[in-house]
């Protein structure tokens, strides 16, 4: 009996760059979820994390060509959504405040299944807040969104080393952090 | 074990062991910190991985692909290298078409007229680069882009390095030659700075975007234009040749401002 295993992401990537639409499918369902998280654990509103995950395929399908078939698909998409979320917080910064911010808080509590969650979900993202965003990067990368150094560092284009530095130094940071902290946040989940 | 089994061990609820666990932490001194005090480090990570957020639409996304039709969306899926390549090659030409009409006498390819054709040449390939690579270095080079895009606008200035041949024309006639110059590198120009636009993938296209492919656009004037007027008076290259990157400076900032005015409304 054969082992019906699912196509790897680049067999996937190569049926959708030949034009198989149905791939780009199975790709989004893969990756959308964990893209969402990513962005949605530095922006303020559900709705503009939401529209970052779009704006990522989108660029995903226009630049599928630059795609090369030997590289891993999920770097290379990662890449992408860094880079747009980066962009968007640039533009932010230029672009005056406007009374947007919380929503999220209410949505963000029902969402994710109650306040102590959203307690520890806030208090990491303040946490992380503190640290240089290269840290914070490769954190959130290796961590929330599932990707190993070797895939943390070709999204980022740095080195393993570099990357596996940076998260040295954004551990050792945090635990600065955590002790800092109230010891609540420090009991077995 | 490796750092990423590590890492899924923490985020399944477990705090990881066994001598495979050891023997990593042995020689990795970044999962060290995820063990120190009780694994505090590790099990705080893991107790904030969120839950799986409302996914976006797919609906949304295939709609948006599926506006991808036409011209522009055709350009710019092709290939990076492929857009490179065919933006300096219609830089080229427009050079060697200019260069093969022979306005320019021999005598006036002085070597400073010589080193800033290079110079030019060289800037126009990076900046061309640049601006379509934006979606790859966006973020990142975001001064290094506004820099280079002002480099563009500005190195035409060097003109005045070209040695000046003291000539006083009559105020009519120098304003009128100038406005030629500028008329004629600016009109020629122009549809790079089209085919740049069409090339770009930006799904909101950034100013600095634009300011690159302007500052690219005054430099492929300017050197179309050391190709076709011999003029050397000083005033004459900065009136009619460098005065092209203010003037695509200043339209960039207008369009910006009116892209920035409609996406607020």
């Amino acid at each position: 009996m054969r082992n019906a295993e699912p196509p790897t992401d680049e067999v996937l990537m190569a049926a959708y760059i030949a034009g198989d639409e149905s791939a780009f499918r199975d790709l989004f369902a893969r990756y959308a979820p964990a893209l969402e998280r990513l962005m949605a654990r530095d922006l303020y509103r559900p709705e503009d994390a939401r529209d970052l995950v779009q704006q990522t395929f989108l660029q995903f399908h226009r630049a599928r060509l630059d795609f090369v078939p030997a590289e891993p698909v999920r770097p290379w998409l990662f890449t992408i959504a860094l880079n747009l979320k980066r962009e968007y917080f640039r533009r932010r910064r230029r672009r005056p405040e406007s009374a947007l911010e919380l929503d999220w808080e209410t949505q963000h509590t029902a969402q994710s299944g109650g306040a102590a969650r959203f307690d520890a979900e806030w208090d990491i993202s303040r946490k992380l807040s503190l640290l240089p965003a290269e840290q914070r990067e490769v954190i959130q990368l290796h961590w929330f969104s599932g990707l190993s150094f070797p895939e943390v560092a070709a999204a980022l284009g740095e080195s393993v080393s570099a990357v596996k530095v940076r998260a040295h130094r954004g551990y050792v940071r945090l635990r600065e952090l955590l002790a800092d902290s109230e010891p609540e946040s420090l009991e077995p989940p | 074990m490796d750092c990423a089994e590590i890492t899924r061990e923490f985020n399944s609820g477990r705090v990881p062991s066994g001598a495979a666990v050891a023997e990593h932490l042995k020689w990795c001194p970044h999962c060290r910190e995820l063990f120190a005090n009780a694994a505090a480090l590790g099990r705080w990570l893991a107790s904030a991985k969120p839950a799986v957020a409302a996914a976006p639409s797919l609906a949304v996304v295939e709609a948006s692909i599926a506006e991808e039709r036409g011209l522009r969306a055709y350009l710019r899926s092709r290939s990076s290298r492929l857009r490179i390549g065919a933006s300096v090659a219609f830089a080229a030409l427009l050079v060697a078409r200019e260069a093969a009409r022979g306005r320019l006498p021999e005598a006036e390819l002085t070597s400073t007229r010589l080193w800033l054709l290079f110079a030019f040449s060289a800037l126009l390939l990076v900046l061309a680069r640049l601006t379509l690579l934006v979606p790859v270095v966006a973020g990142r080079s975001f001064w290094f882009r506004s820099v280079l895009a002002a480099v563009g606008w500005s190195l035409p200035c060097l003109l005045v390095f070209l040695p000046d041949t003291q000539v006083h024309e009559e105020s009519g006639h120098f304003a009128l030659r100038s406005l030629a110059c500028f008329g004629y590198g600016s009109l020629i120009a122009a549809p790079w700075f089209g085919l740049l636009w069409a090339f770009d993938r930006g799904t909101r296209t950034d100013w600095t975007v634009l300011a690159l492919a302007a500052g690219a656009t005054s430099l492929l004037a300017n050197l179309v234009l050391l190709m076709h007027c011999p003029s050397t008076q000083r005033a004459h290259l900065l009136a009619g040749h460098a005065s092209i990157g203010l003037a695509w400076f200043l339209a960039v900032l207008i369009l910006a401002d009116r892209r920035q005015r409609v996406s607020v409304r």
